[in-house]
Order: C-alpha cells, then structure tokens, then sequence
C-alpha cells in the first residue's frame, strides 16, 4: 500500500508513476472514473433543502433564553441584595439594642437609623420576617416592644441627653 | 460545482441575522447535499446544517465584522457529519443500503448515485472528509489543507487512497 511505504519508496514511486505509461493511465483512470460518478450523481440530485425558518426559530428561541437567563439572574441578584439588606438591618438593629451599646453610646444608637432613615425601613423589615416566619428560623431574638429598643433611644434623645452624656 | 474559497463578509454593515439569512439562503441546498452524501439521511442533513448556521450565528454575533467563508460553513459542517458517523458508528446503527437508498427521492436513485453513495459509506472518515471537499465541493488540495488545517500532501494522499478505494467498490466485484 501506498500510505504504509516509507518516504524513500514513496519517493521513488512517484518518479516512476511520473514516467510509467501503465501507471499514469491507471492513475487517470482512477481518477476518472471516481470524478464522472461524483459529477453525474451531482447533476442527477434534485432534492432541495429549506432550513431558513427552522434556522430563525431556534434563533428567536436561543434570544428567549438568553433574555430569560438574564432576568432570572437580574431577579435573583436583586432578591440577593434585599436579603443581604434585610439581614444586615437586623443585626444593626440587634447592636443598637444591646443594652450595653445603648448605654455606652446613647446619641449614636439613637441617630444612626435616623440618619440614615432606615428606621422605618427596619421596621418594615421586621415586620416582614415576622409574618414570613423567617425570625424563628434564623434564630433571631423575638421583636422587641418599644421602650426597650428604639424606644429607649428615642426617649433618652427626646431628653436631650445624648450629647451630653460623658463616656466614663 | 461550489465557489472555492468565497469571502461572505462582503455585507459586513449587516447584522448577524441578516448575514446569516444570506448564508442559508445562499448555501442550504448545496450544504444539505453535501451533508446528506455523508450520513445517508436527509433529516439528519438538514438538523446537521441547522446546526452549521445556528453556529454562523454565534460566530457573527460575537464579531459582526469577522468575515466568513464558504470553506467555514463546510468545515463546520463536515466536522458535525463525521461526529454524528462516529457517533453512530460506536453504537452499531449504521444505516444499510436499502436505507440509503430509501433517503434519496425517486428520480435520484439513478445506479451511479447510489453507487456512488455506498463506495463513501466505505470510506475511512480522514478519506471521506478529503474526496468530498475536493472532489463533491470543488475546493483545491491547498483550500483542503487550509480548511483541515493538515499539509497538502496528507490531503493528496487521503485523495489517491479515497479515489482507490472507491474505484475498488464502483468496478465492483472482478467477473
């Protein structure tokens, strides 16, 4: 066979090939014969193919995906960020009312949620994981009533005392 | 015969759908045959070429100015037809004759195309991939190596072997 020769007998093959008139007929004749039936197959074939409309269905589809793929991520990472926000929140929130916090830094645990008007937000966010349920599960403290957290901050800010209470 | 390696990013200030649109247009019919001459079936042939122009898209999503030649879209698509042989190969369904036969409408089951269509079931998949982009879809041994990224010569080798084997099963049987 051809293919398992080594280059030197392919080499010297091929120079003969060039000048043996038995070869190069045989050769031709190969190459002939193969071409005519590729050629008459080729004008005999009439089947035409259409994929265009399949083609632009499983494009729209792919679209559809990627849009949906995008929302969903765009929803998650959004639910994500509440979440994180939520629970952040509620662990400010805990701090602030800790009564050692309270005690120690009164103005700052008063003005902190009001600064930063999440003090209705909290609340809100409280309310939230309370009917949800999720305070239990998470292992949260049970909600406070007023007077001992915010409560506690706003009267002793309502007092006027905040600015003025020393940190001994 | 097809157009040897043809540029198709001449519409560059086309989308990709639009380019794509001219490619199938253009390129469905001689693709499907091409396709079909390799795994016997035309269904098969035209999911395979589905497949080729969902790649299109991809490729002129990504780069809309990336220009595309026809000699992509039959890479792609005599990579997808030699998988899906392998594929099937390994899991023994080979299609027979009759079934071959049965994939060709009525007025093309002339003795020479059916012939024909049983020599390239014998093929190897180097050789099969080689006879058809040259001898099926007119593209040169140098546009071959370029296409199959291999040398020229490995191209003209699996030609002559591809054109030996097939004479061996077109002459058929000695008498």
């Amino acid at each position: 066979m051809l293919g398992e020769a080594t280059e030197a007998e392919r080499a010297a093959y091929l120079a003969h090939a060039a000048t043996c008139p038995r070869c190069e007929v045989d050769l031709d004749a190969t190459r002939t014969l193969v071409c005519a039936a590729f050629t008459a197959s080729q004008h005999g074939e009439t089947w035409r193919a259409s994929v265009r409309d399949e083609v632009f269905a499983r494009i729209d589809r792919r679209s559809a995906t990627w849009s949906s793929w995008i929302t969903n991520g765009l929803a998650v990472a959004v639910a994500l960020t509440l979440a994180l926000n939520v629970a952040l929140l509620l662990g400010a929130g805990r701090s602030w009312s800790s009564p050692s916090l309270a005690t120690v830094l009164p103005a700052t645990a008063a003005a902190a949620p009001a600064a930063a008007g999440v003090g209705p937000g909290l609340d809100a966010a409280r309310a939230c994981l309370d009917v949800a349920g999720c305070r239990d599960r998470l292992g949260l403290p049970a909600p406070q009533r007023p007077g001992i957290a915010t409560g506690h901050a706003a009267a002793v800010s309502a007092l006027g005392v905040f600015a003025a209470t020393p940190l001994h | 015969m097809i157009q040897h390696v043809h540029v198709l990013g001449l519409d560059r200030g086309l989308d990709a759908q639009a380019r794509v649109e001219r490619l199938v247009l253009e390129h469905q019919t001689k693709l499907a045959r091409y396709v079909r001459r390799f795994v016997g079936d035309p269904d098969i042939a035209l999911d395979l070429v589905q497949d080729v122009f969902l790649a299109a898209y991809r490729v002129l999503h990504a780069d809309p100015a990336r220009p595309l030649t026809a000699g992509w879209l039959y890479k792609a698509a005599t990579n997808r037809s030699i998988s899906y042989l392998r594929r099937h190969k390994r899991t023994g369904e080979v299609p027979t004759p009759a079934d071959v036969a049965e994939s060709f409408r009525l007025d093309e089951r002339s003795a020479v195309s059916l012939d024909l269509q049983a020599a390239l079931a014998r093929l190897a998949p180097e050789q099969l991939t080689c006879i058809m982009l040259t001898a099926y879809a007119g593209y040169s041994s140098q546009e071959v190596s370029a296409i199959l990224g291999i040398s020229p010569e490995a191209v003209r080798q699996r030609v002559c072997r591809a054109m030996r084997a097939m004479r061996r099963s077109l002459e058929g049987p000695p008498a």
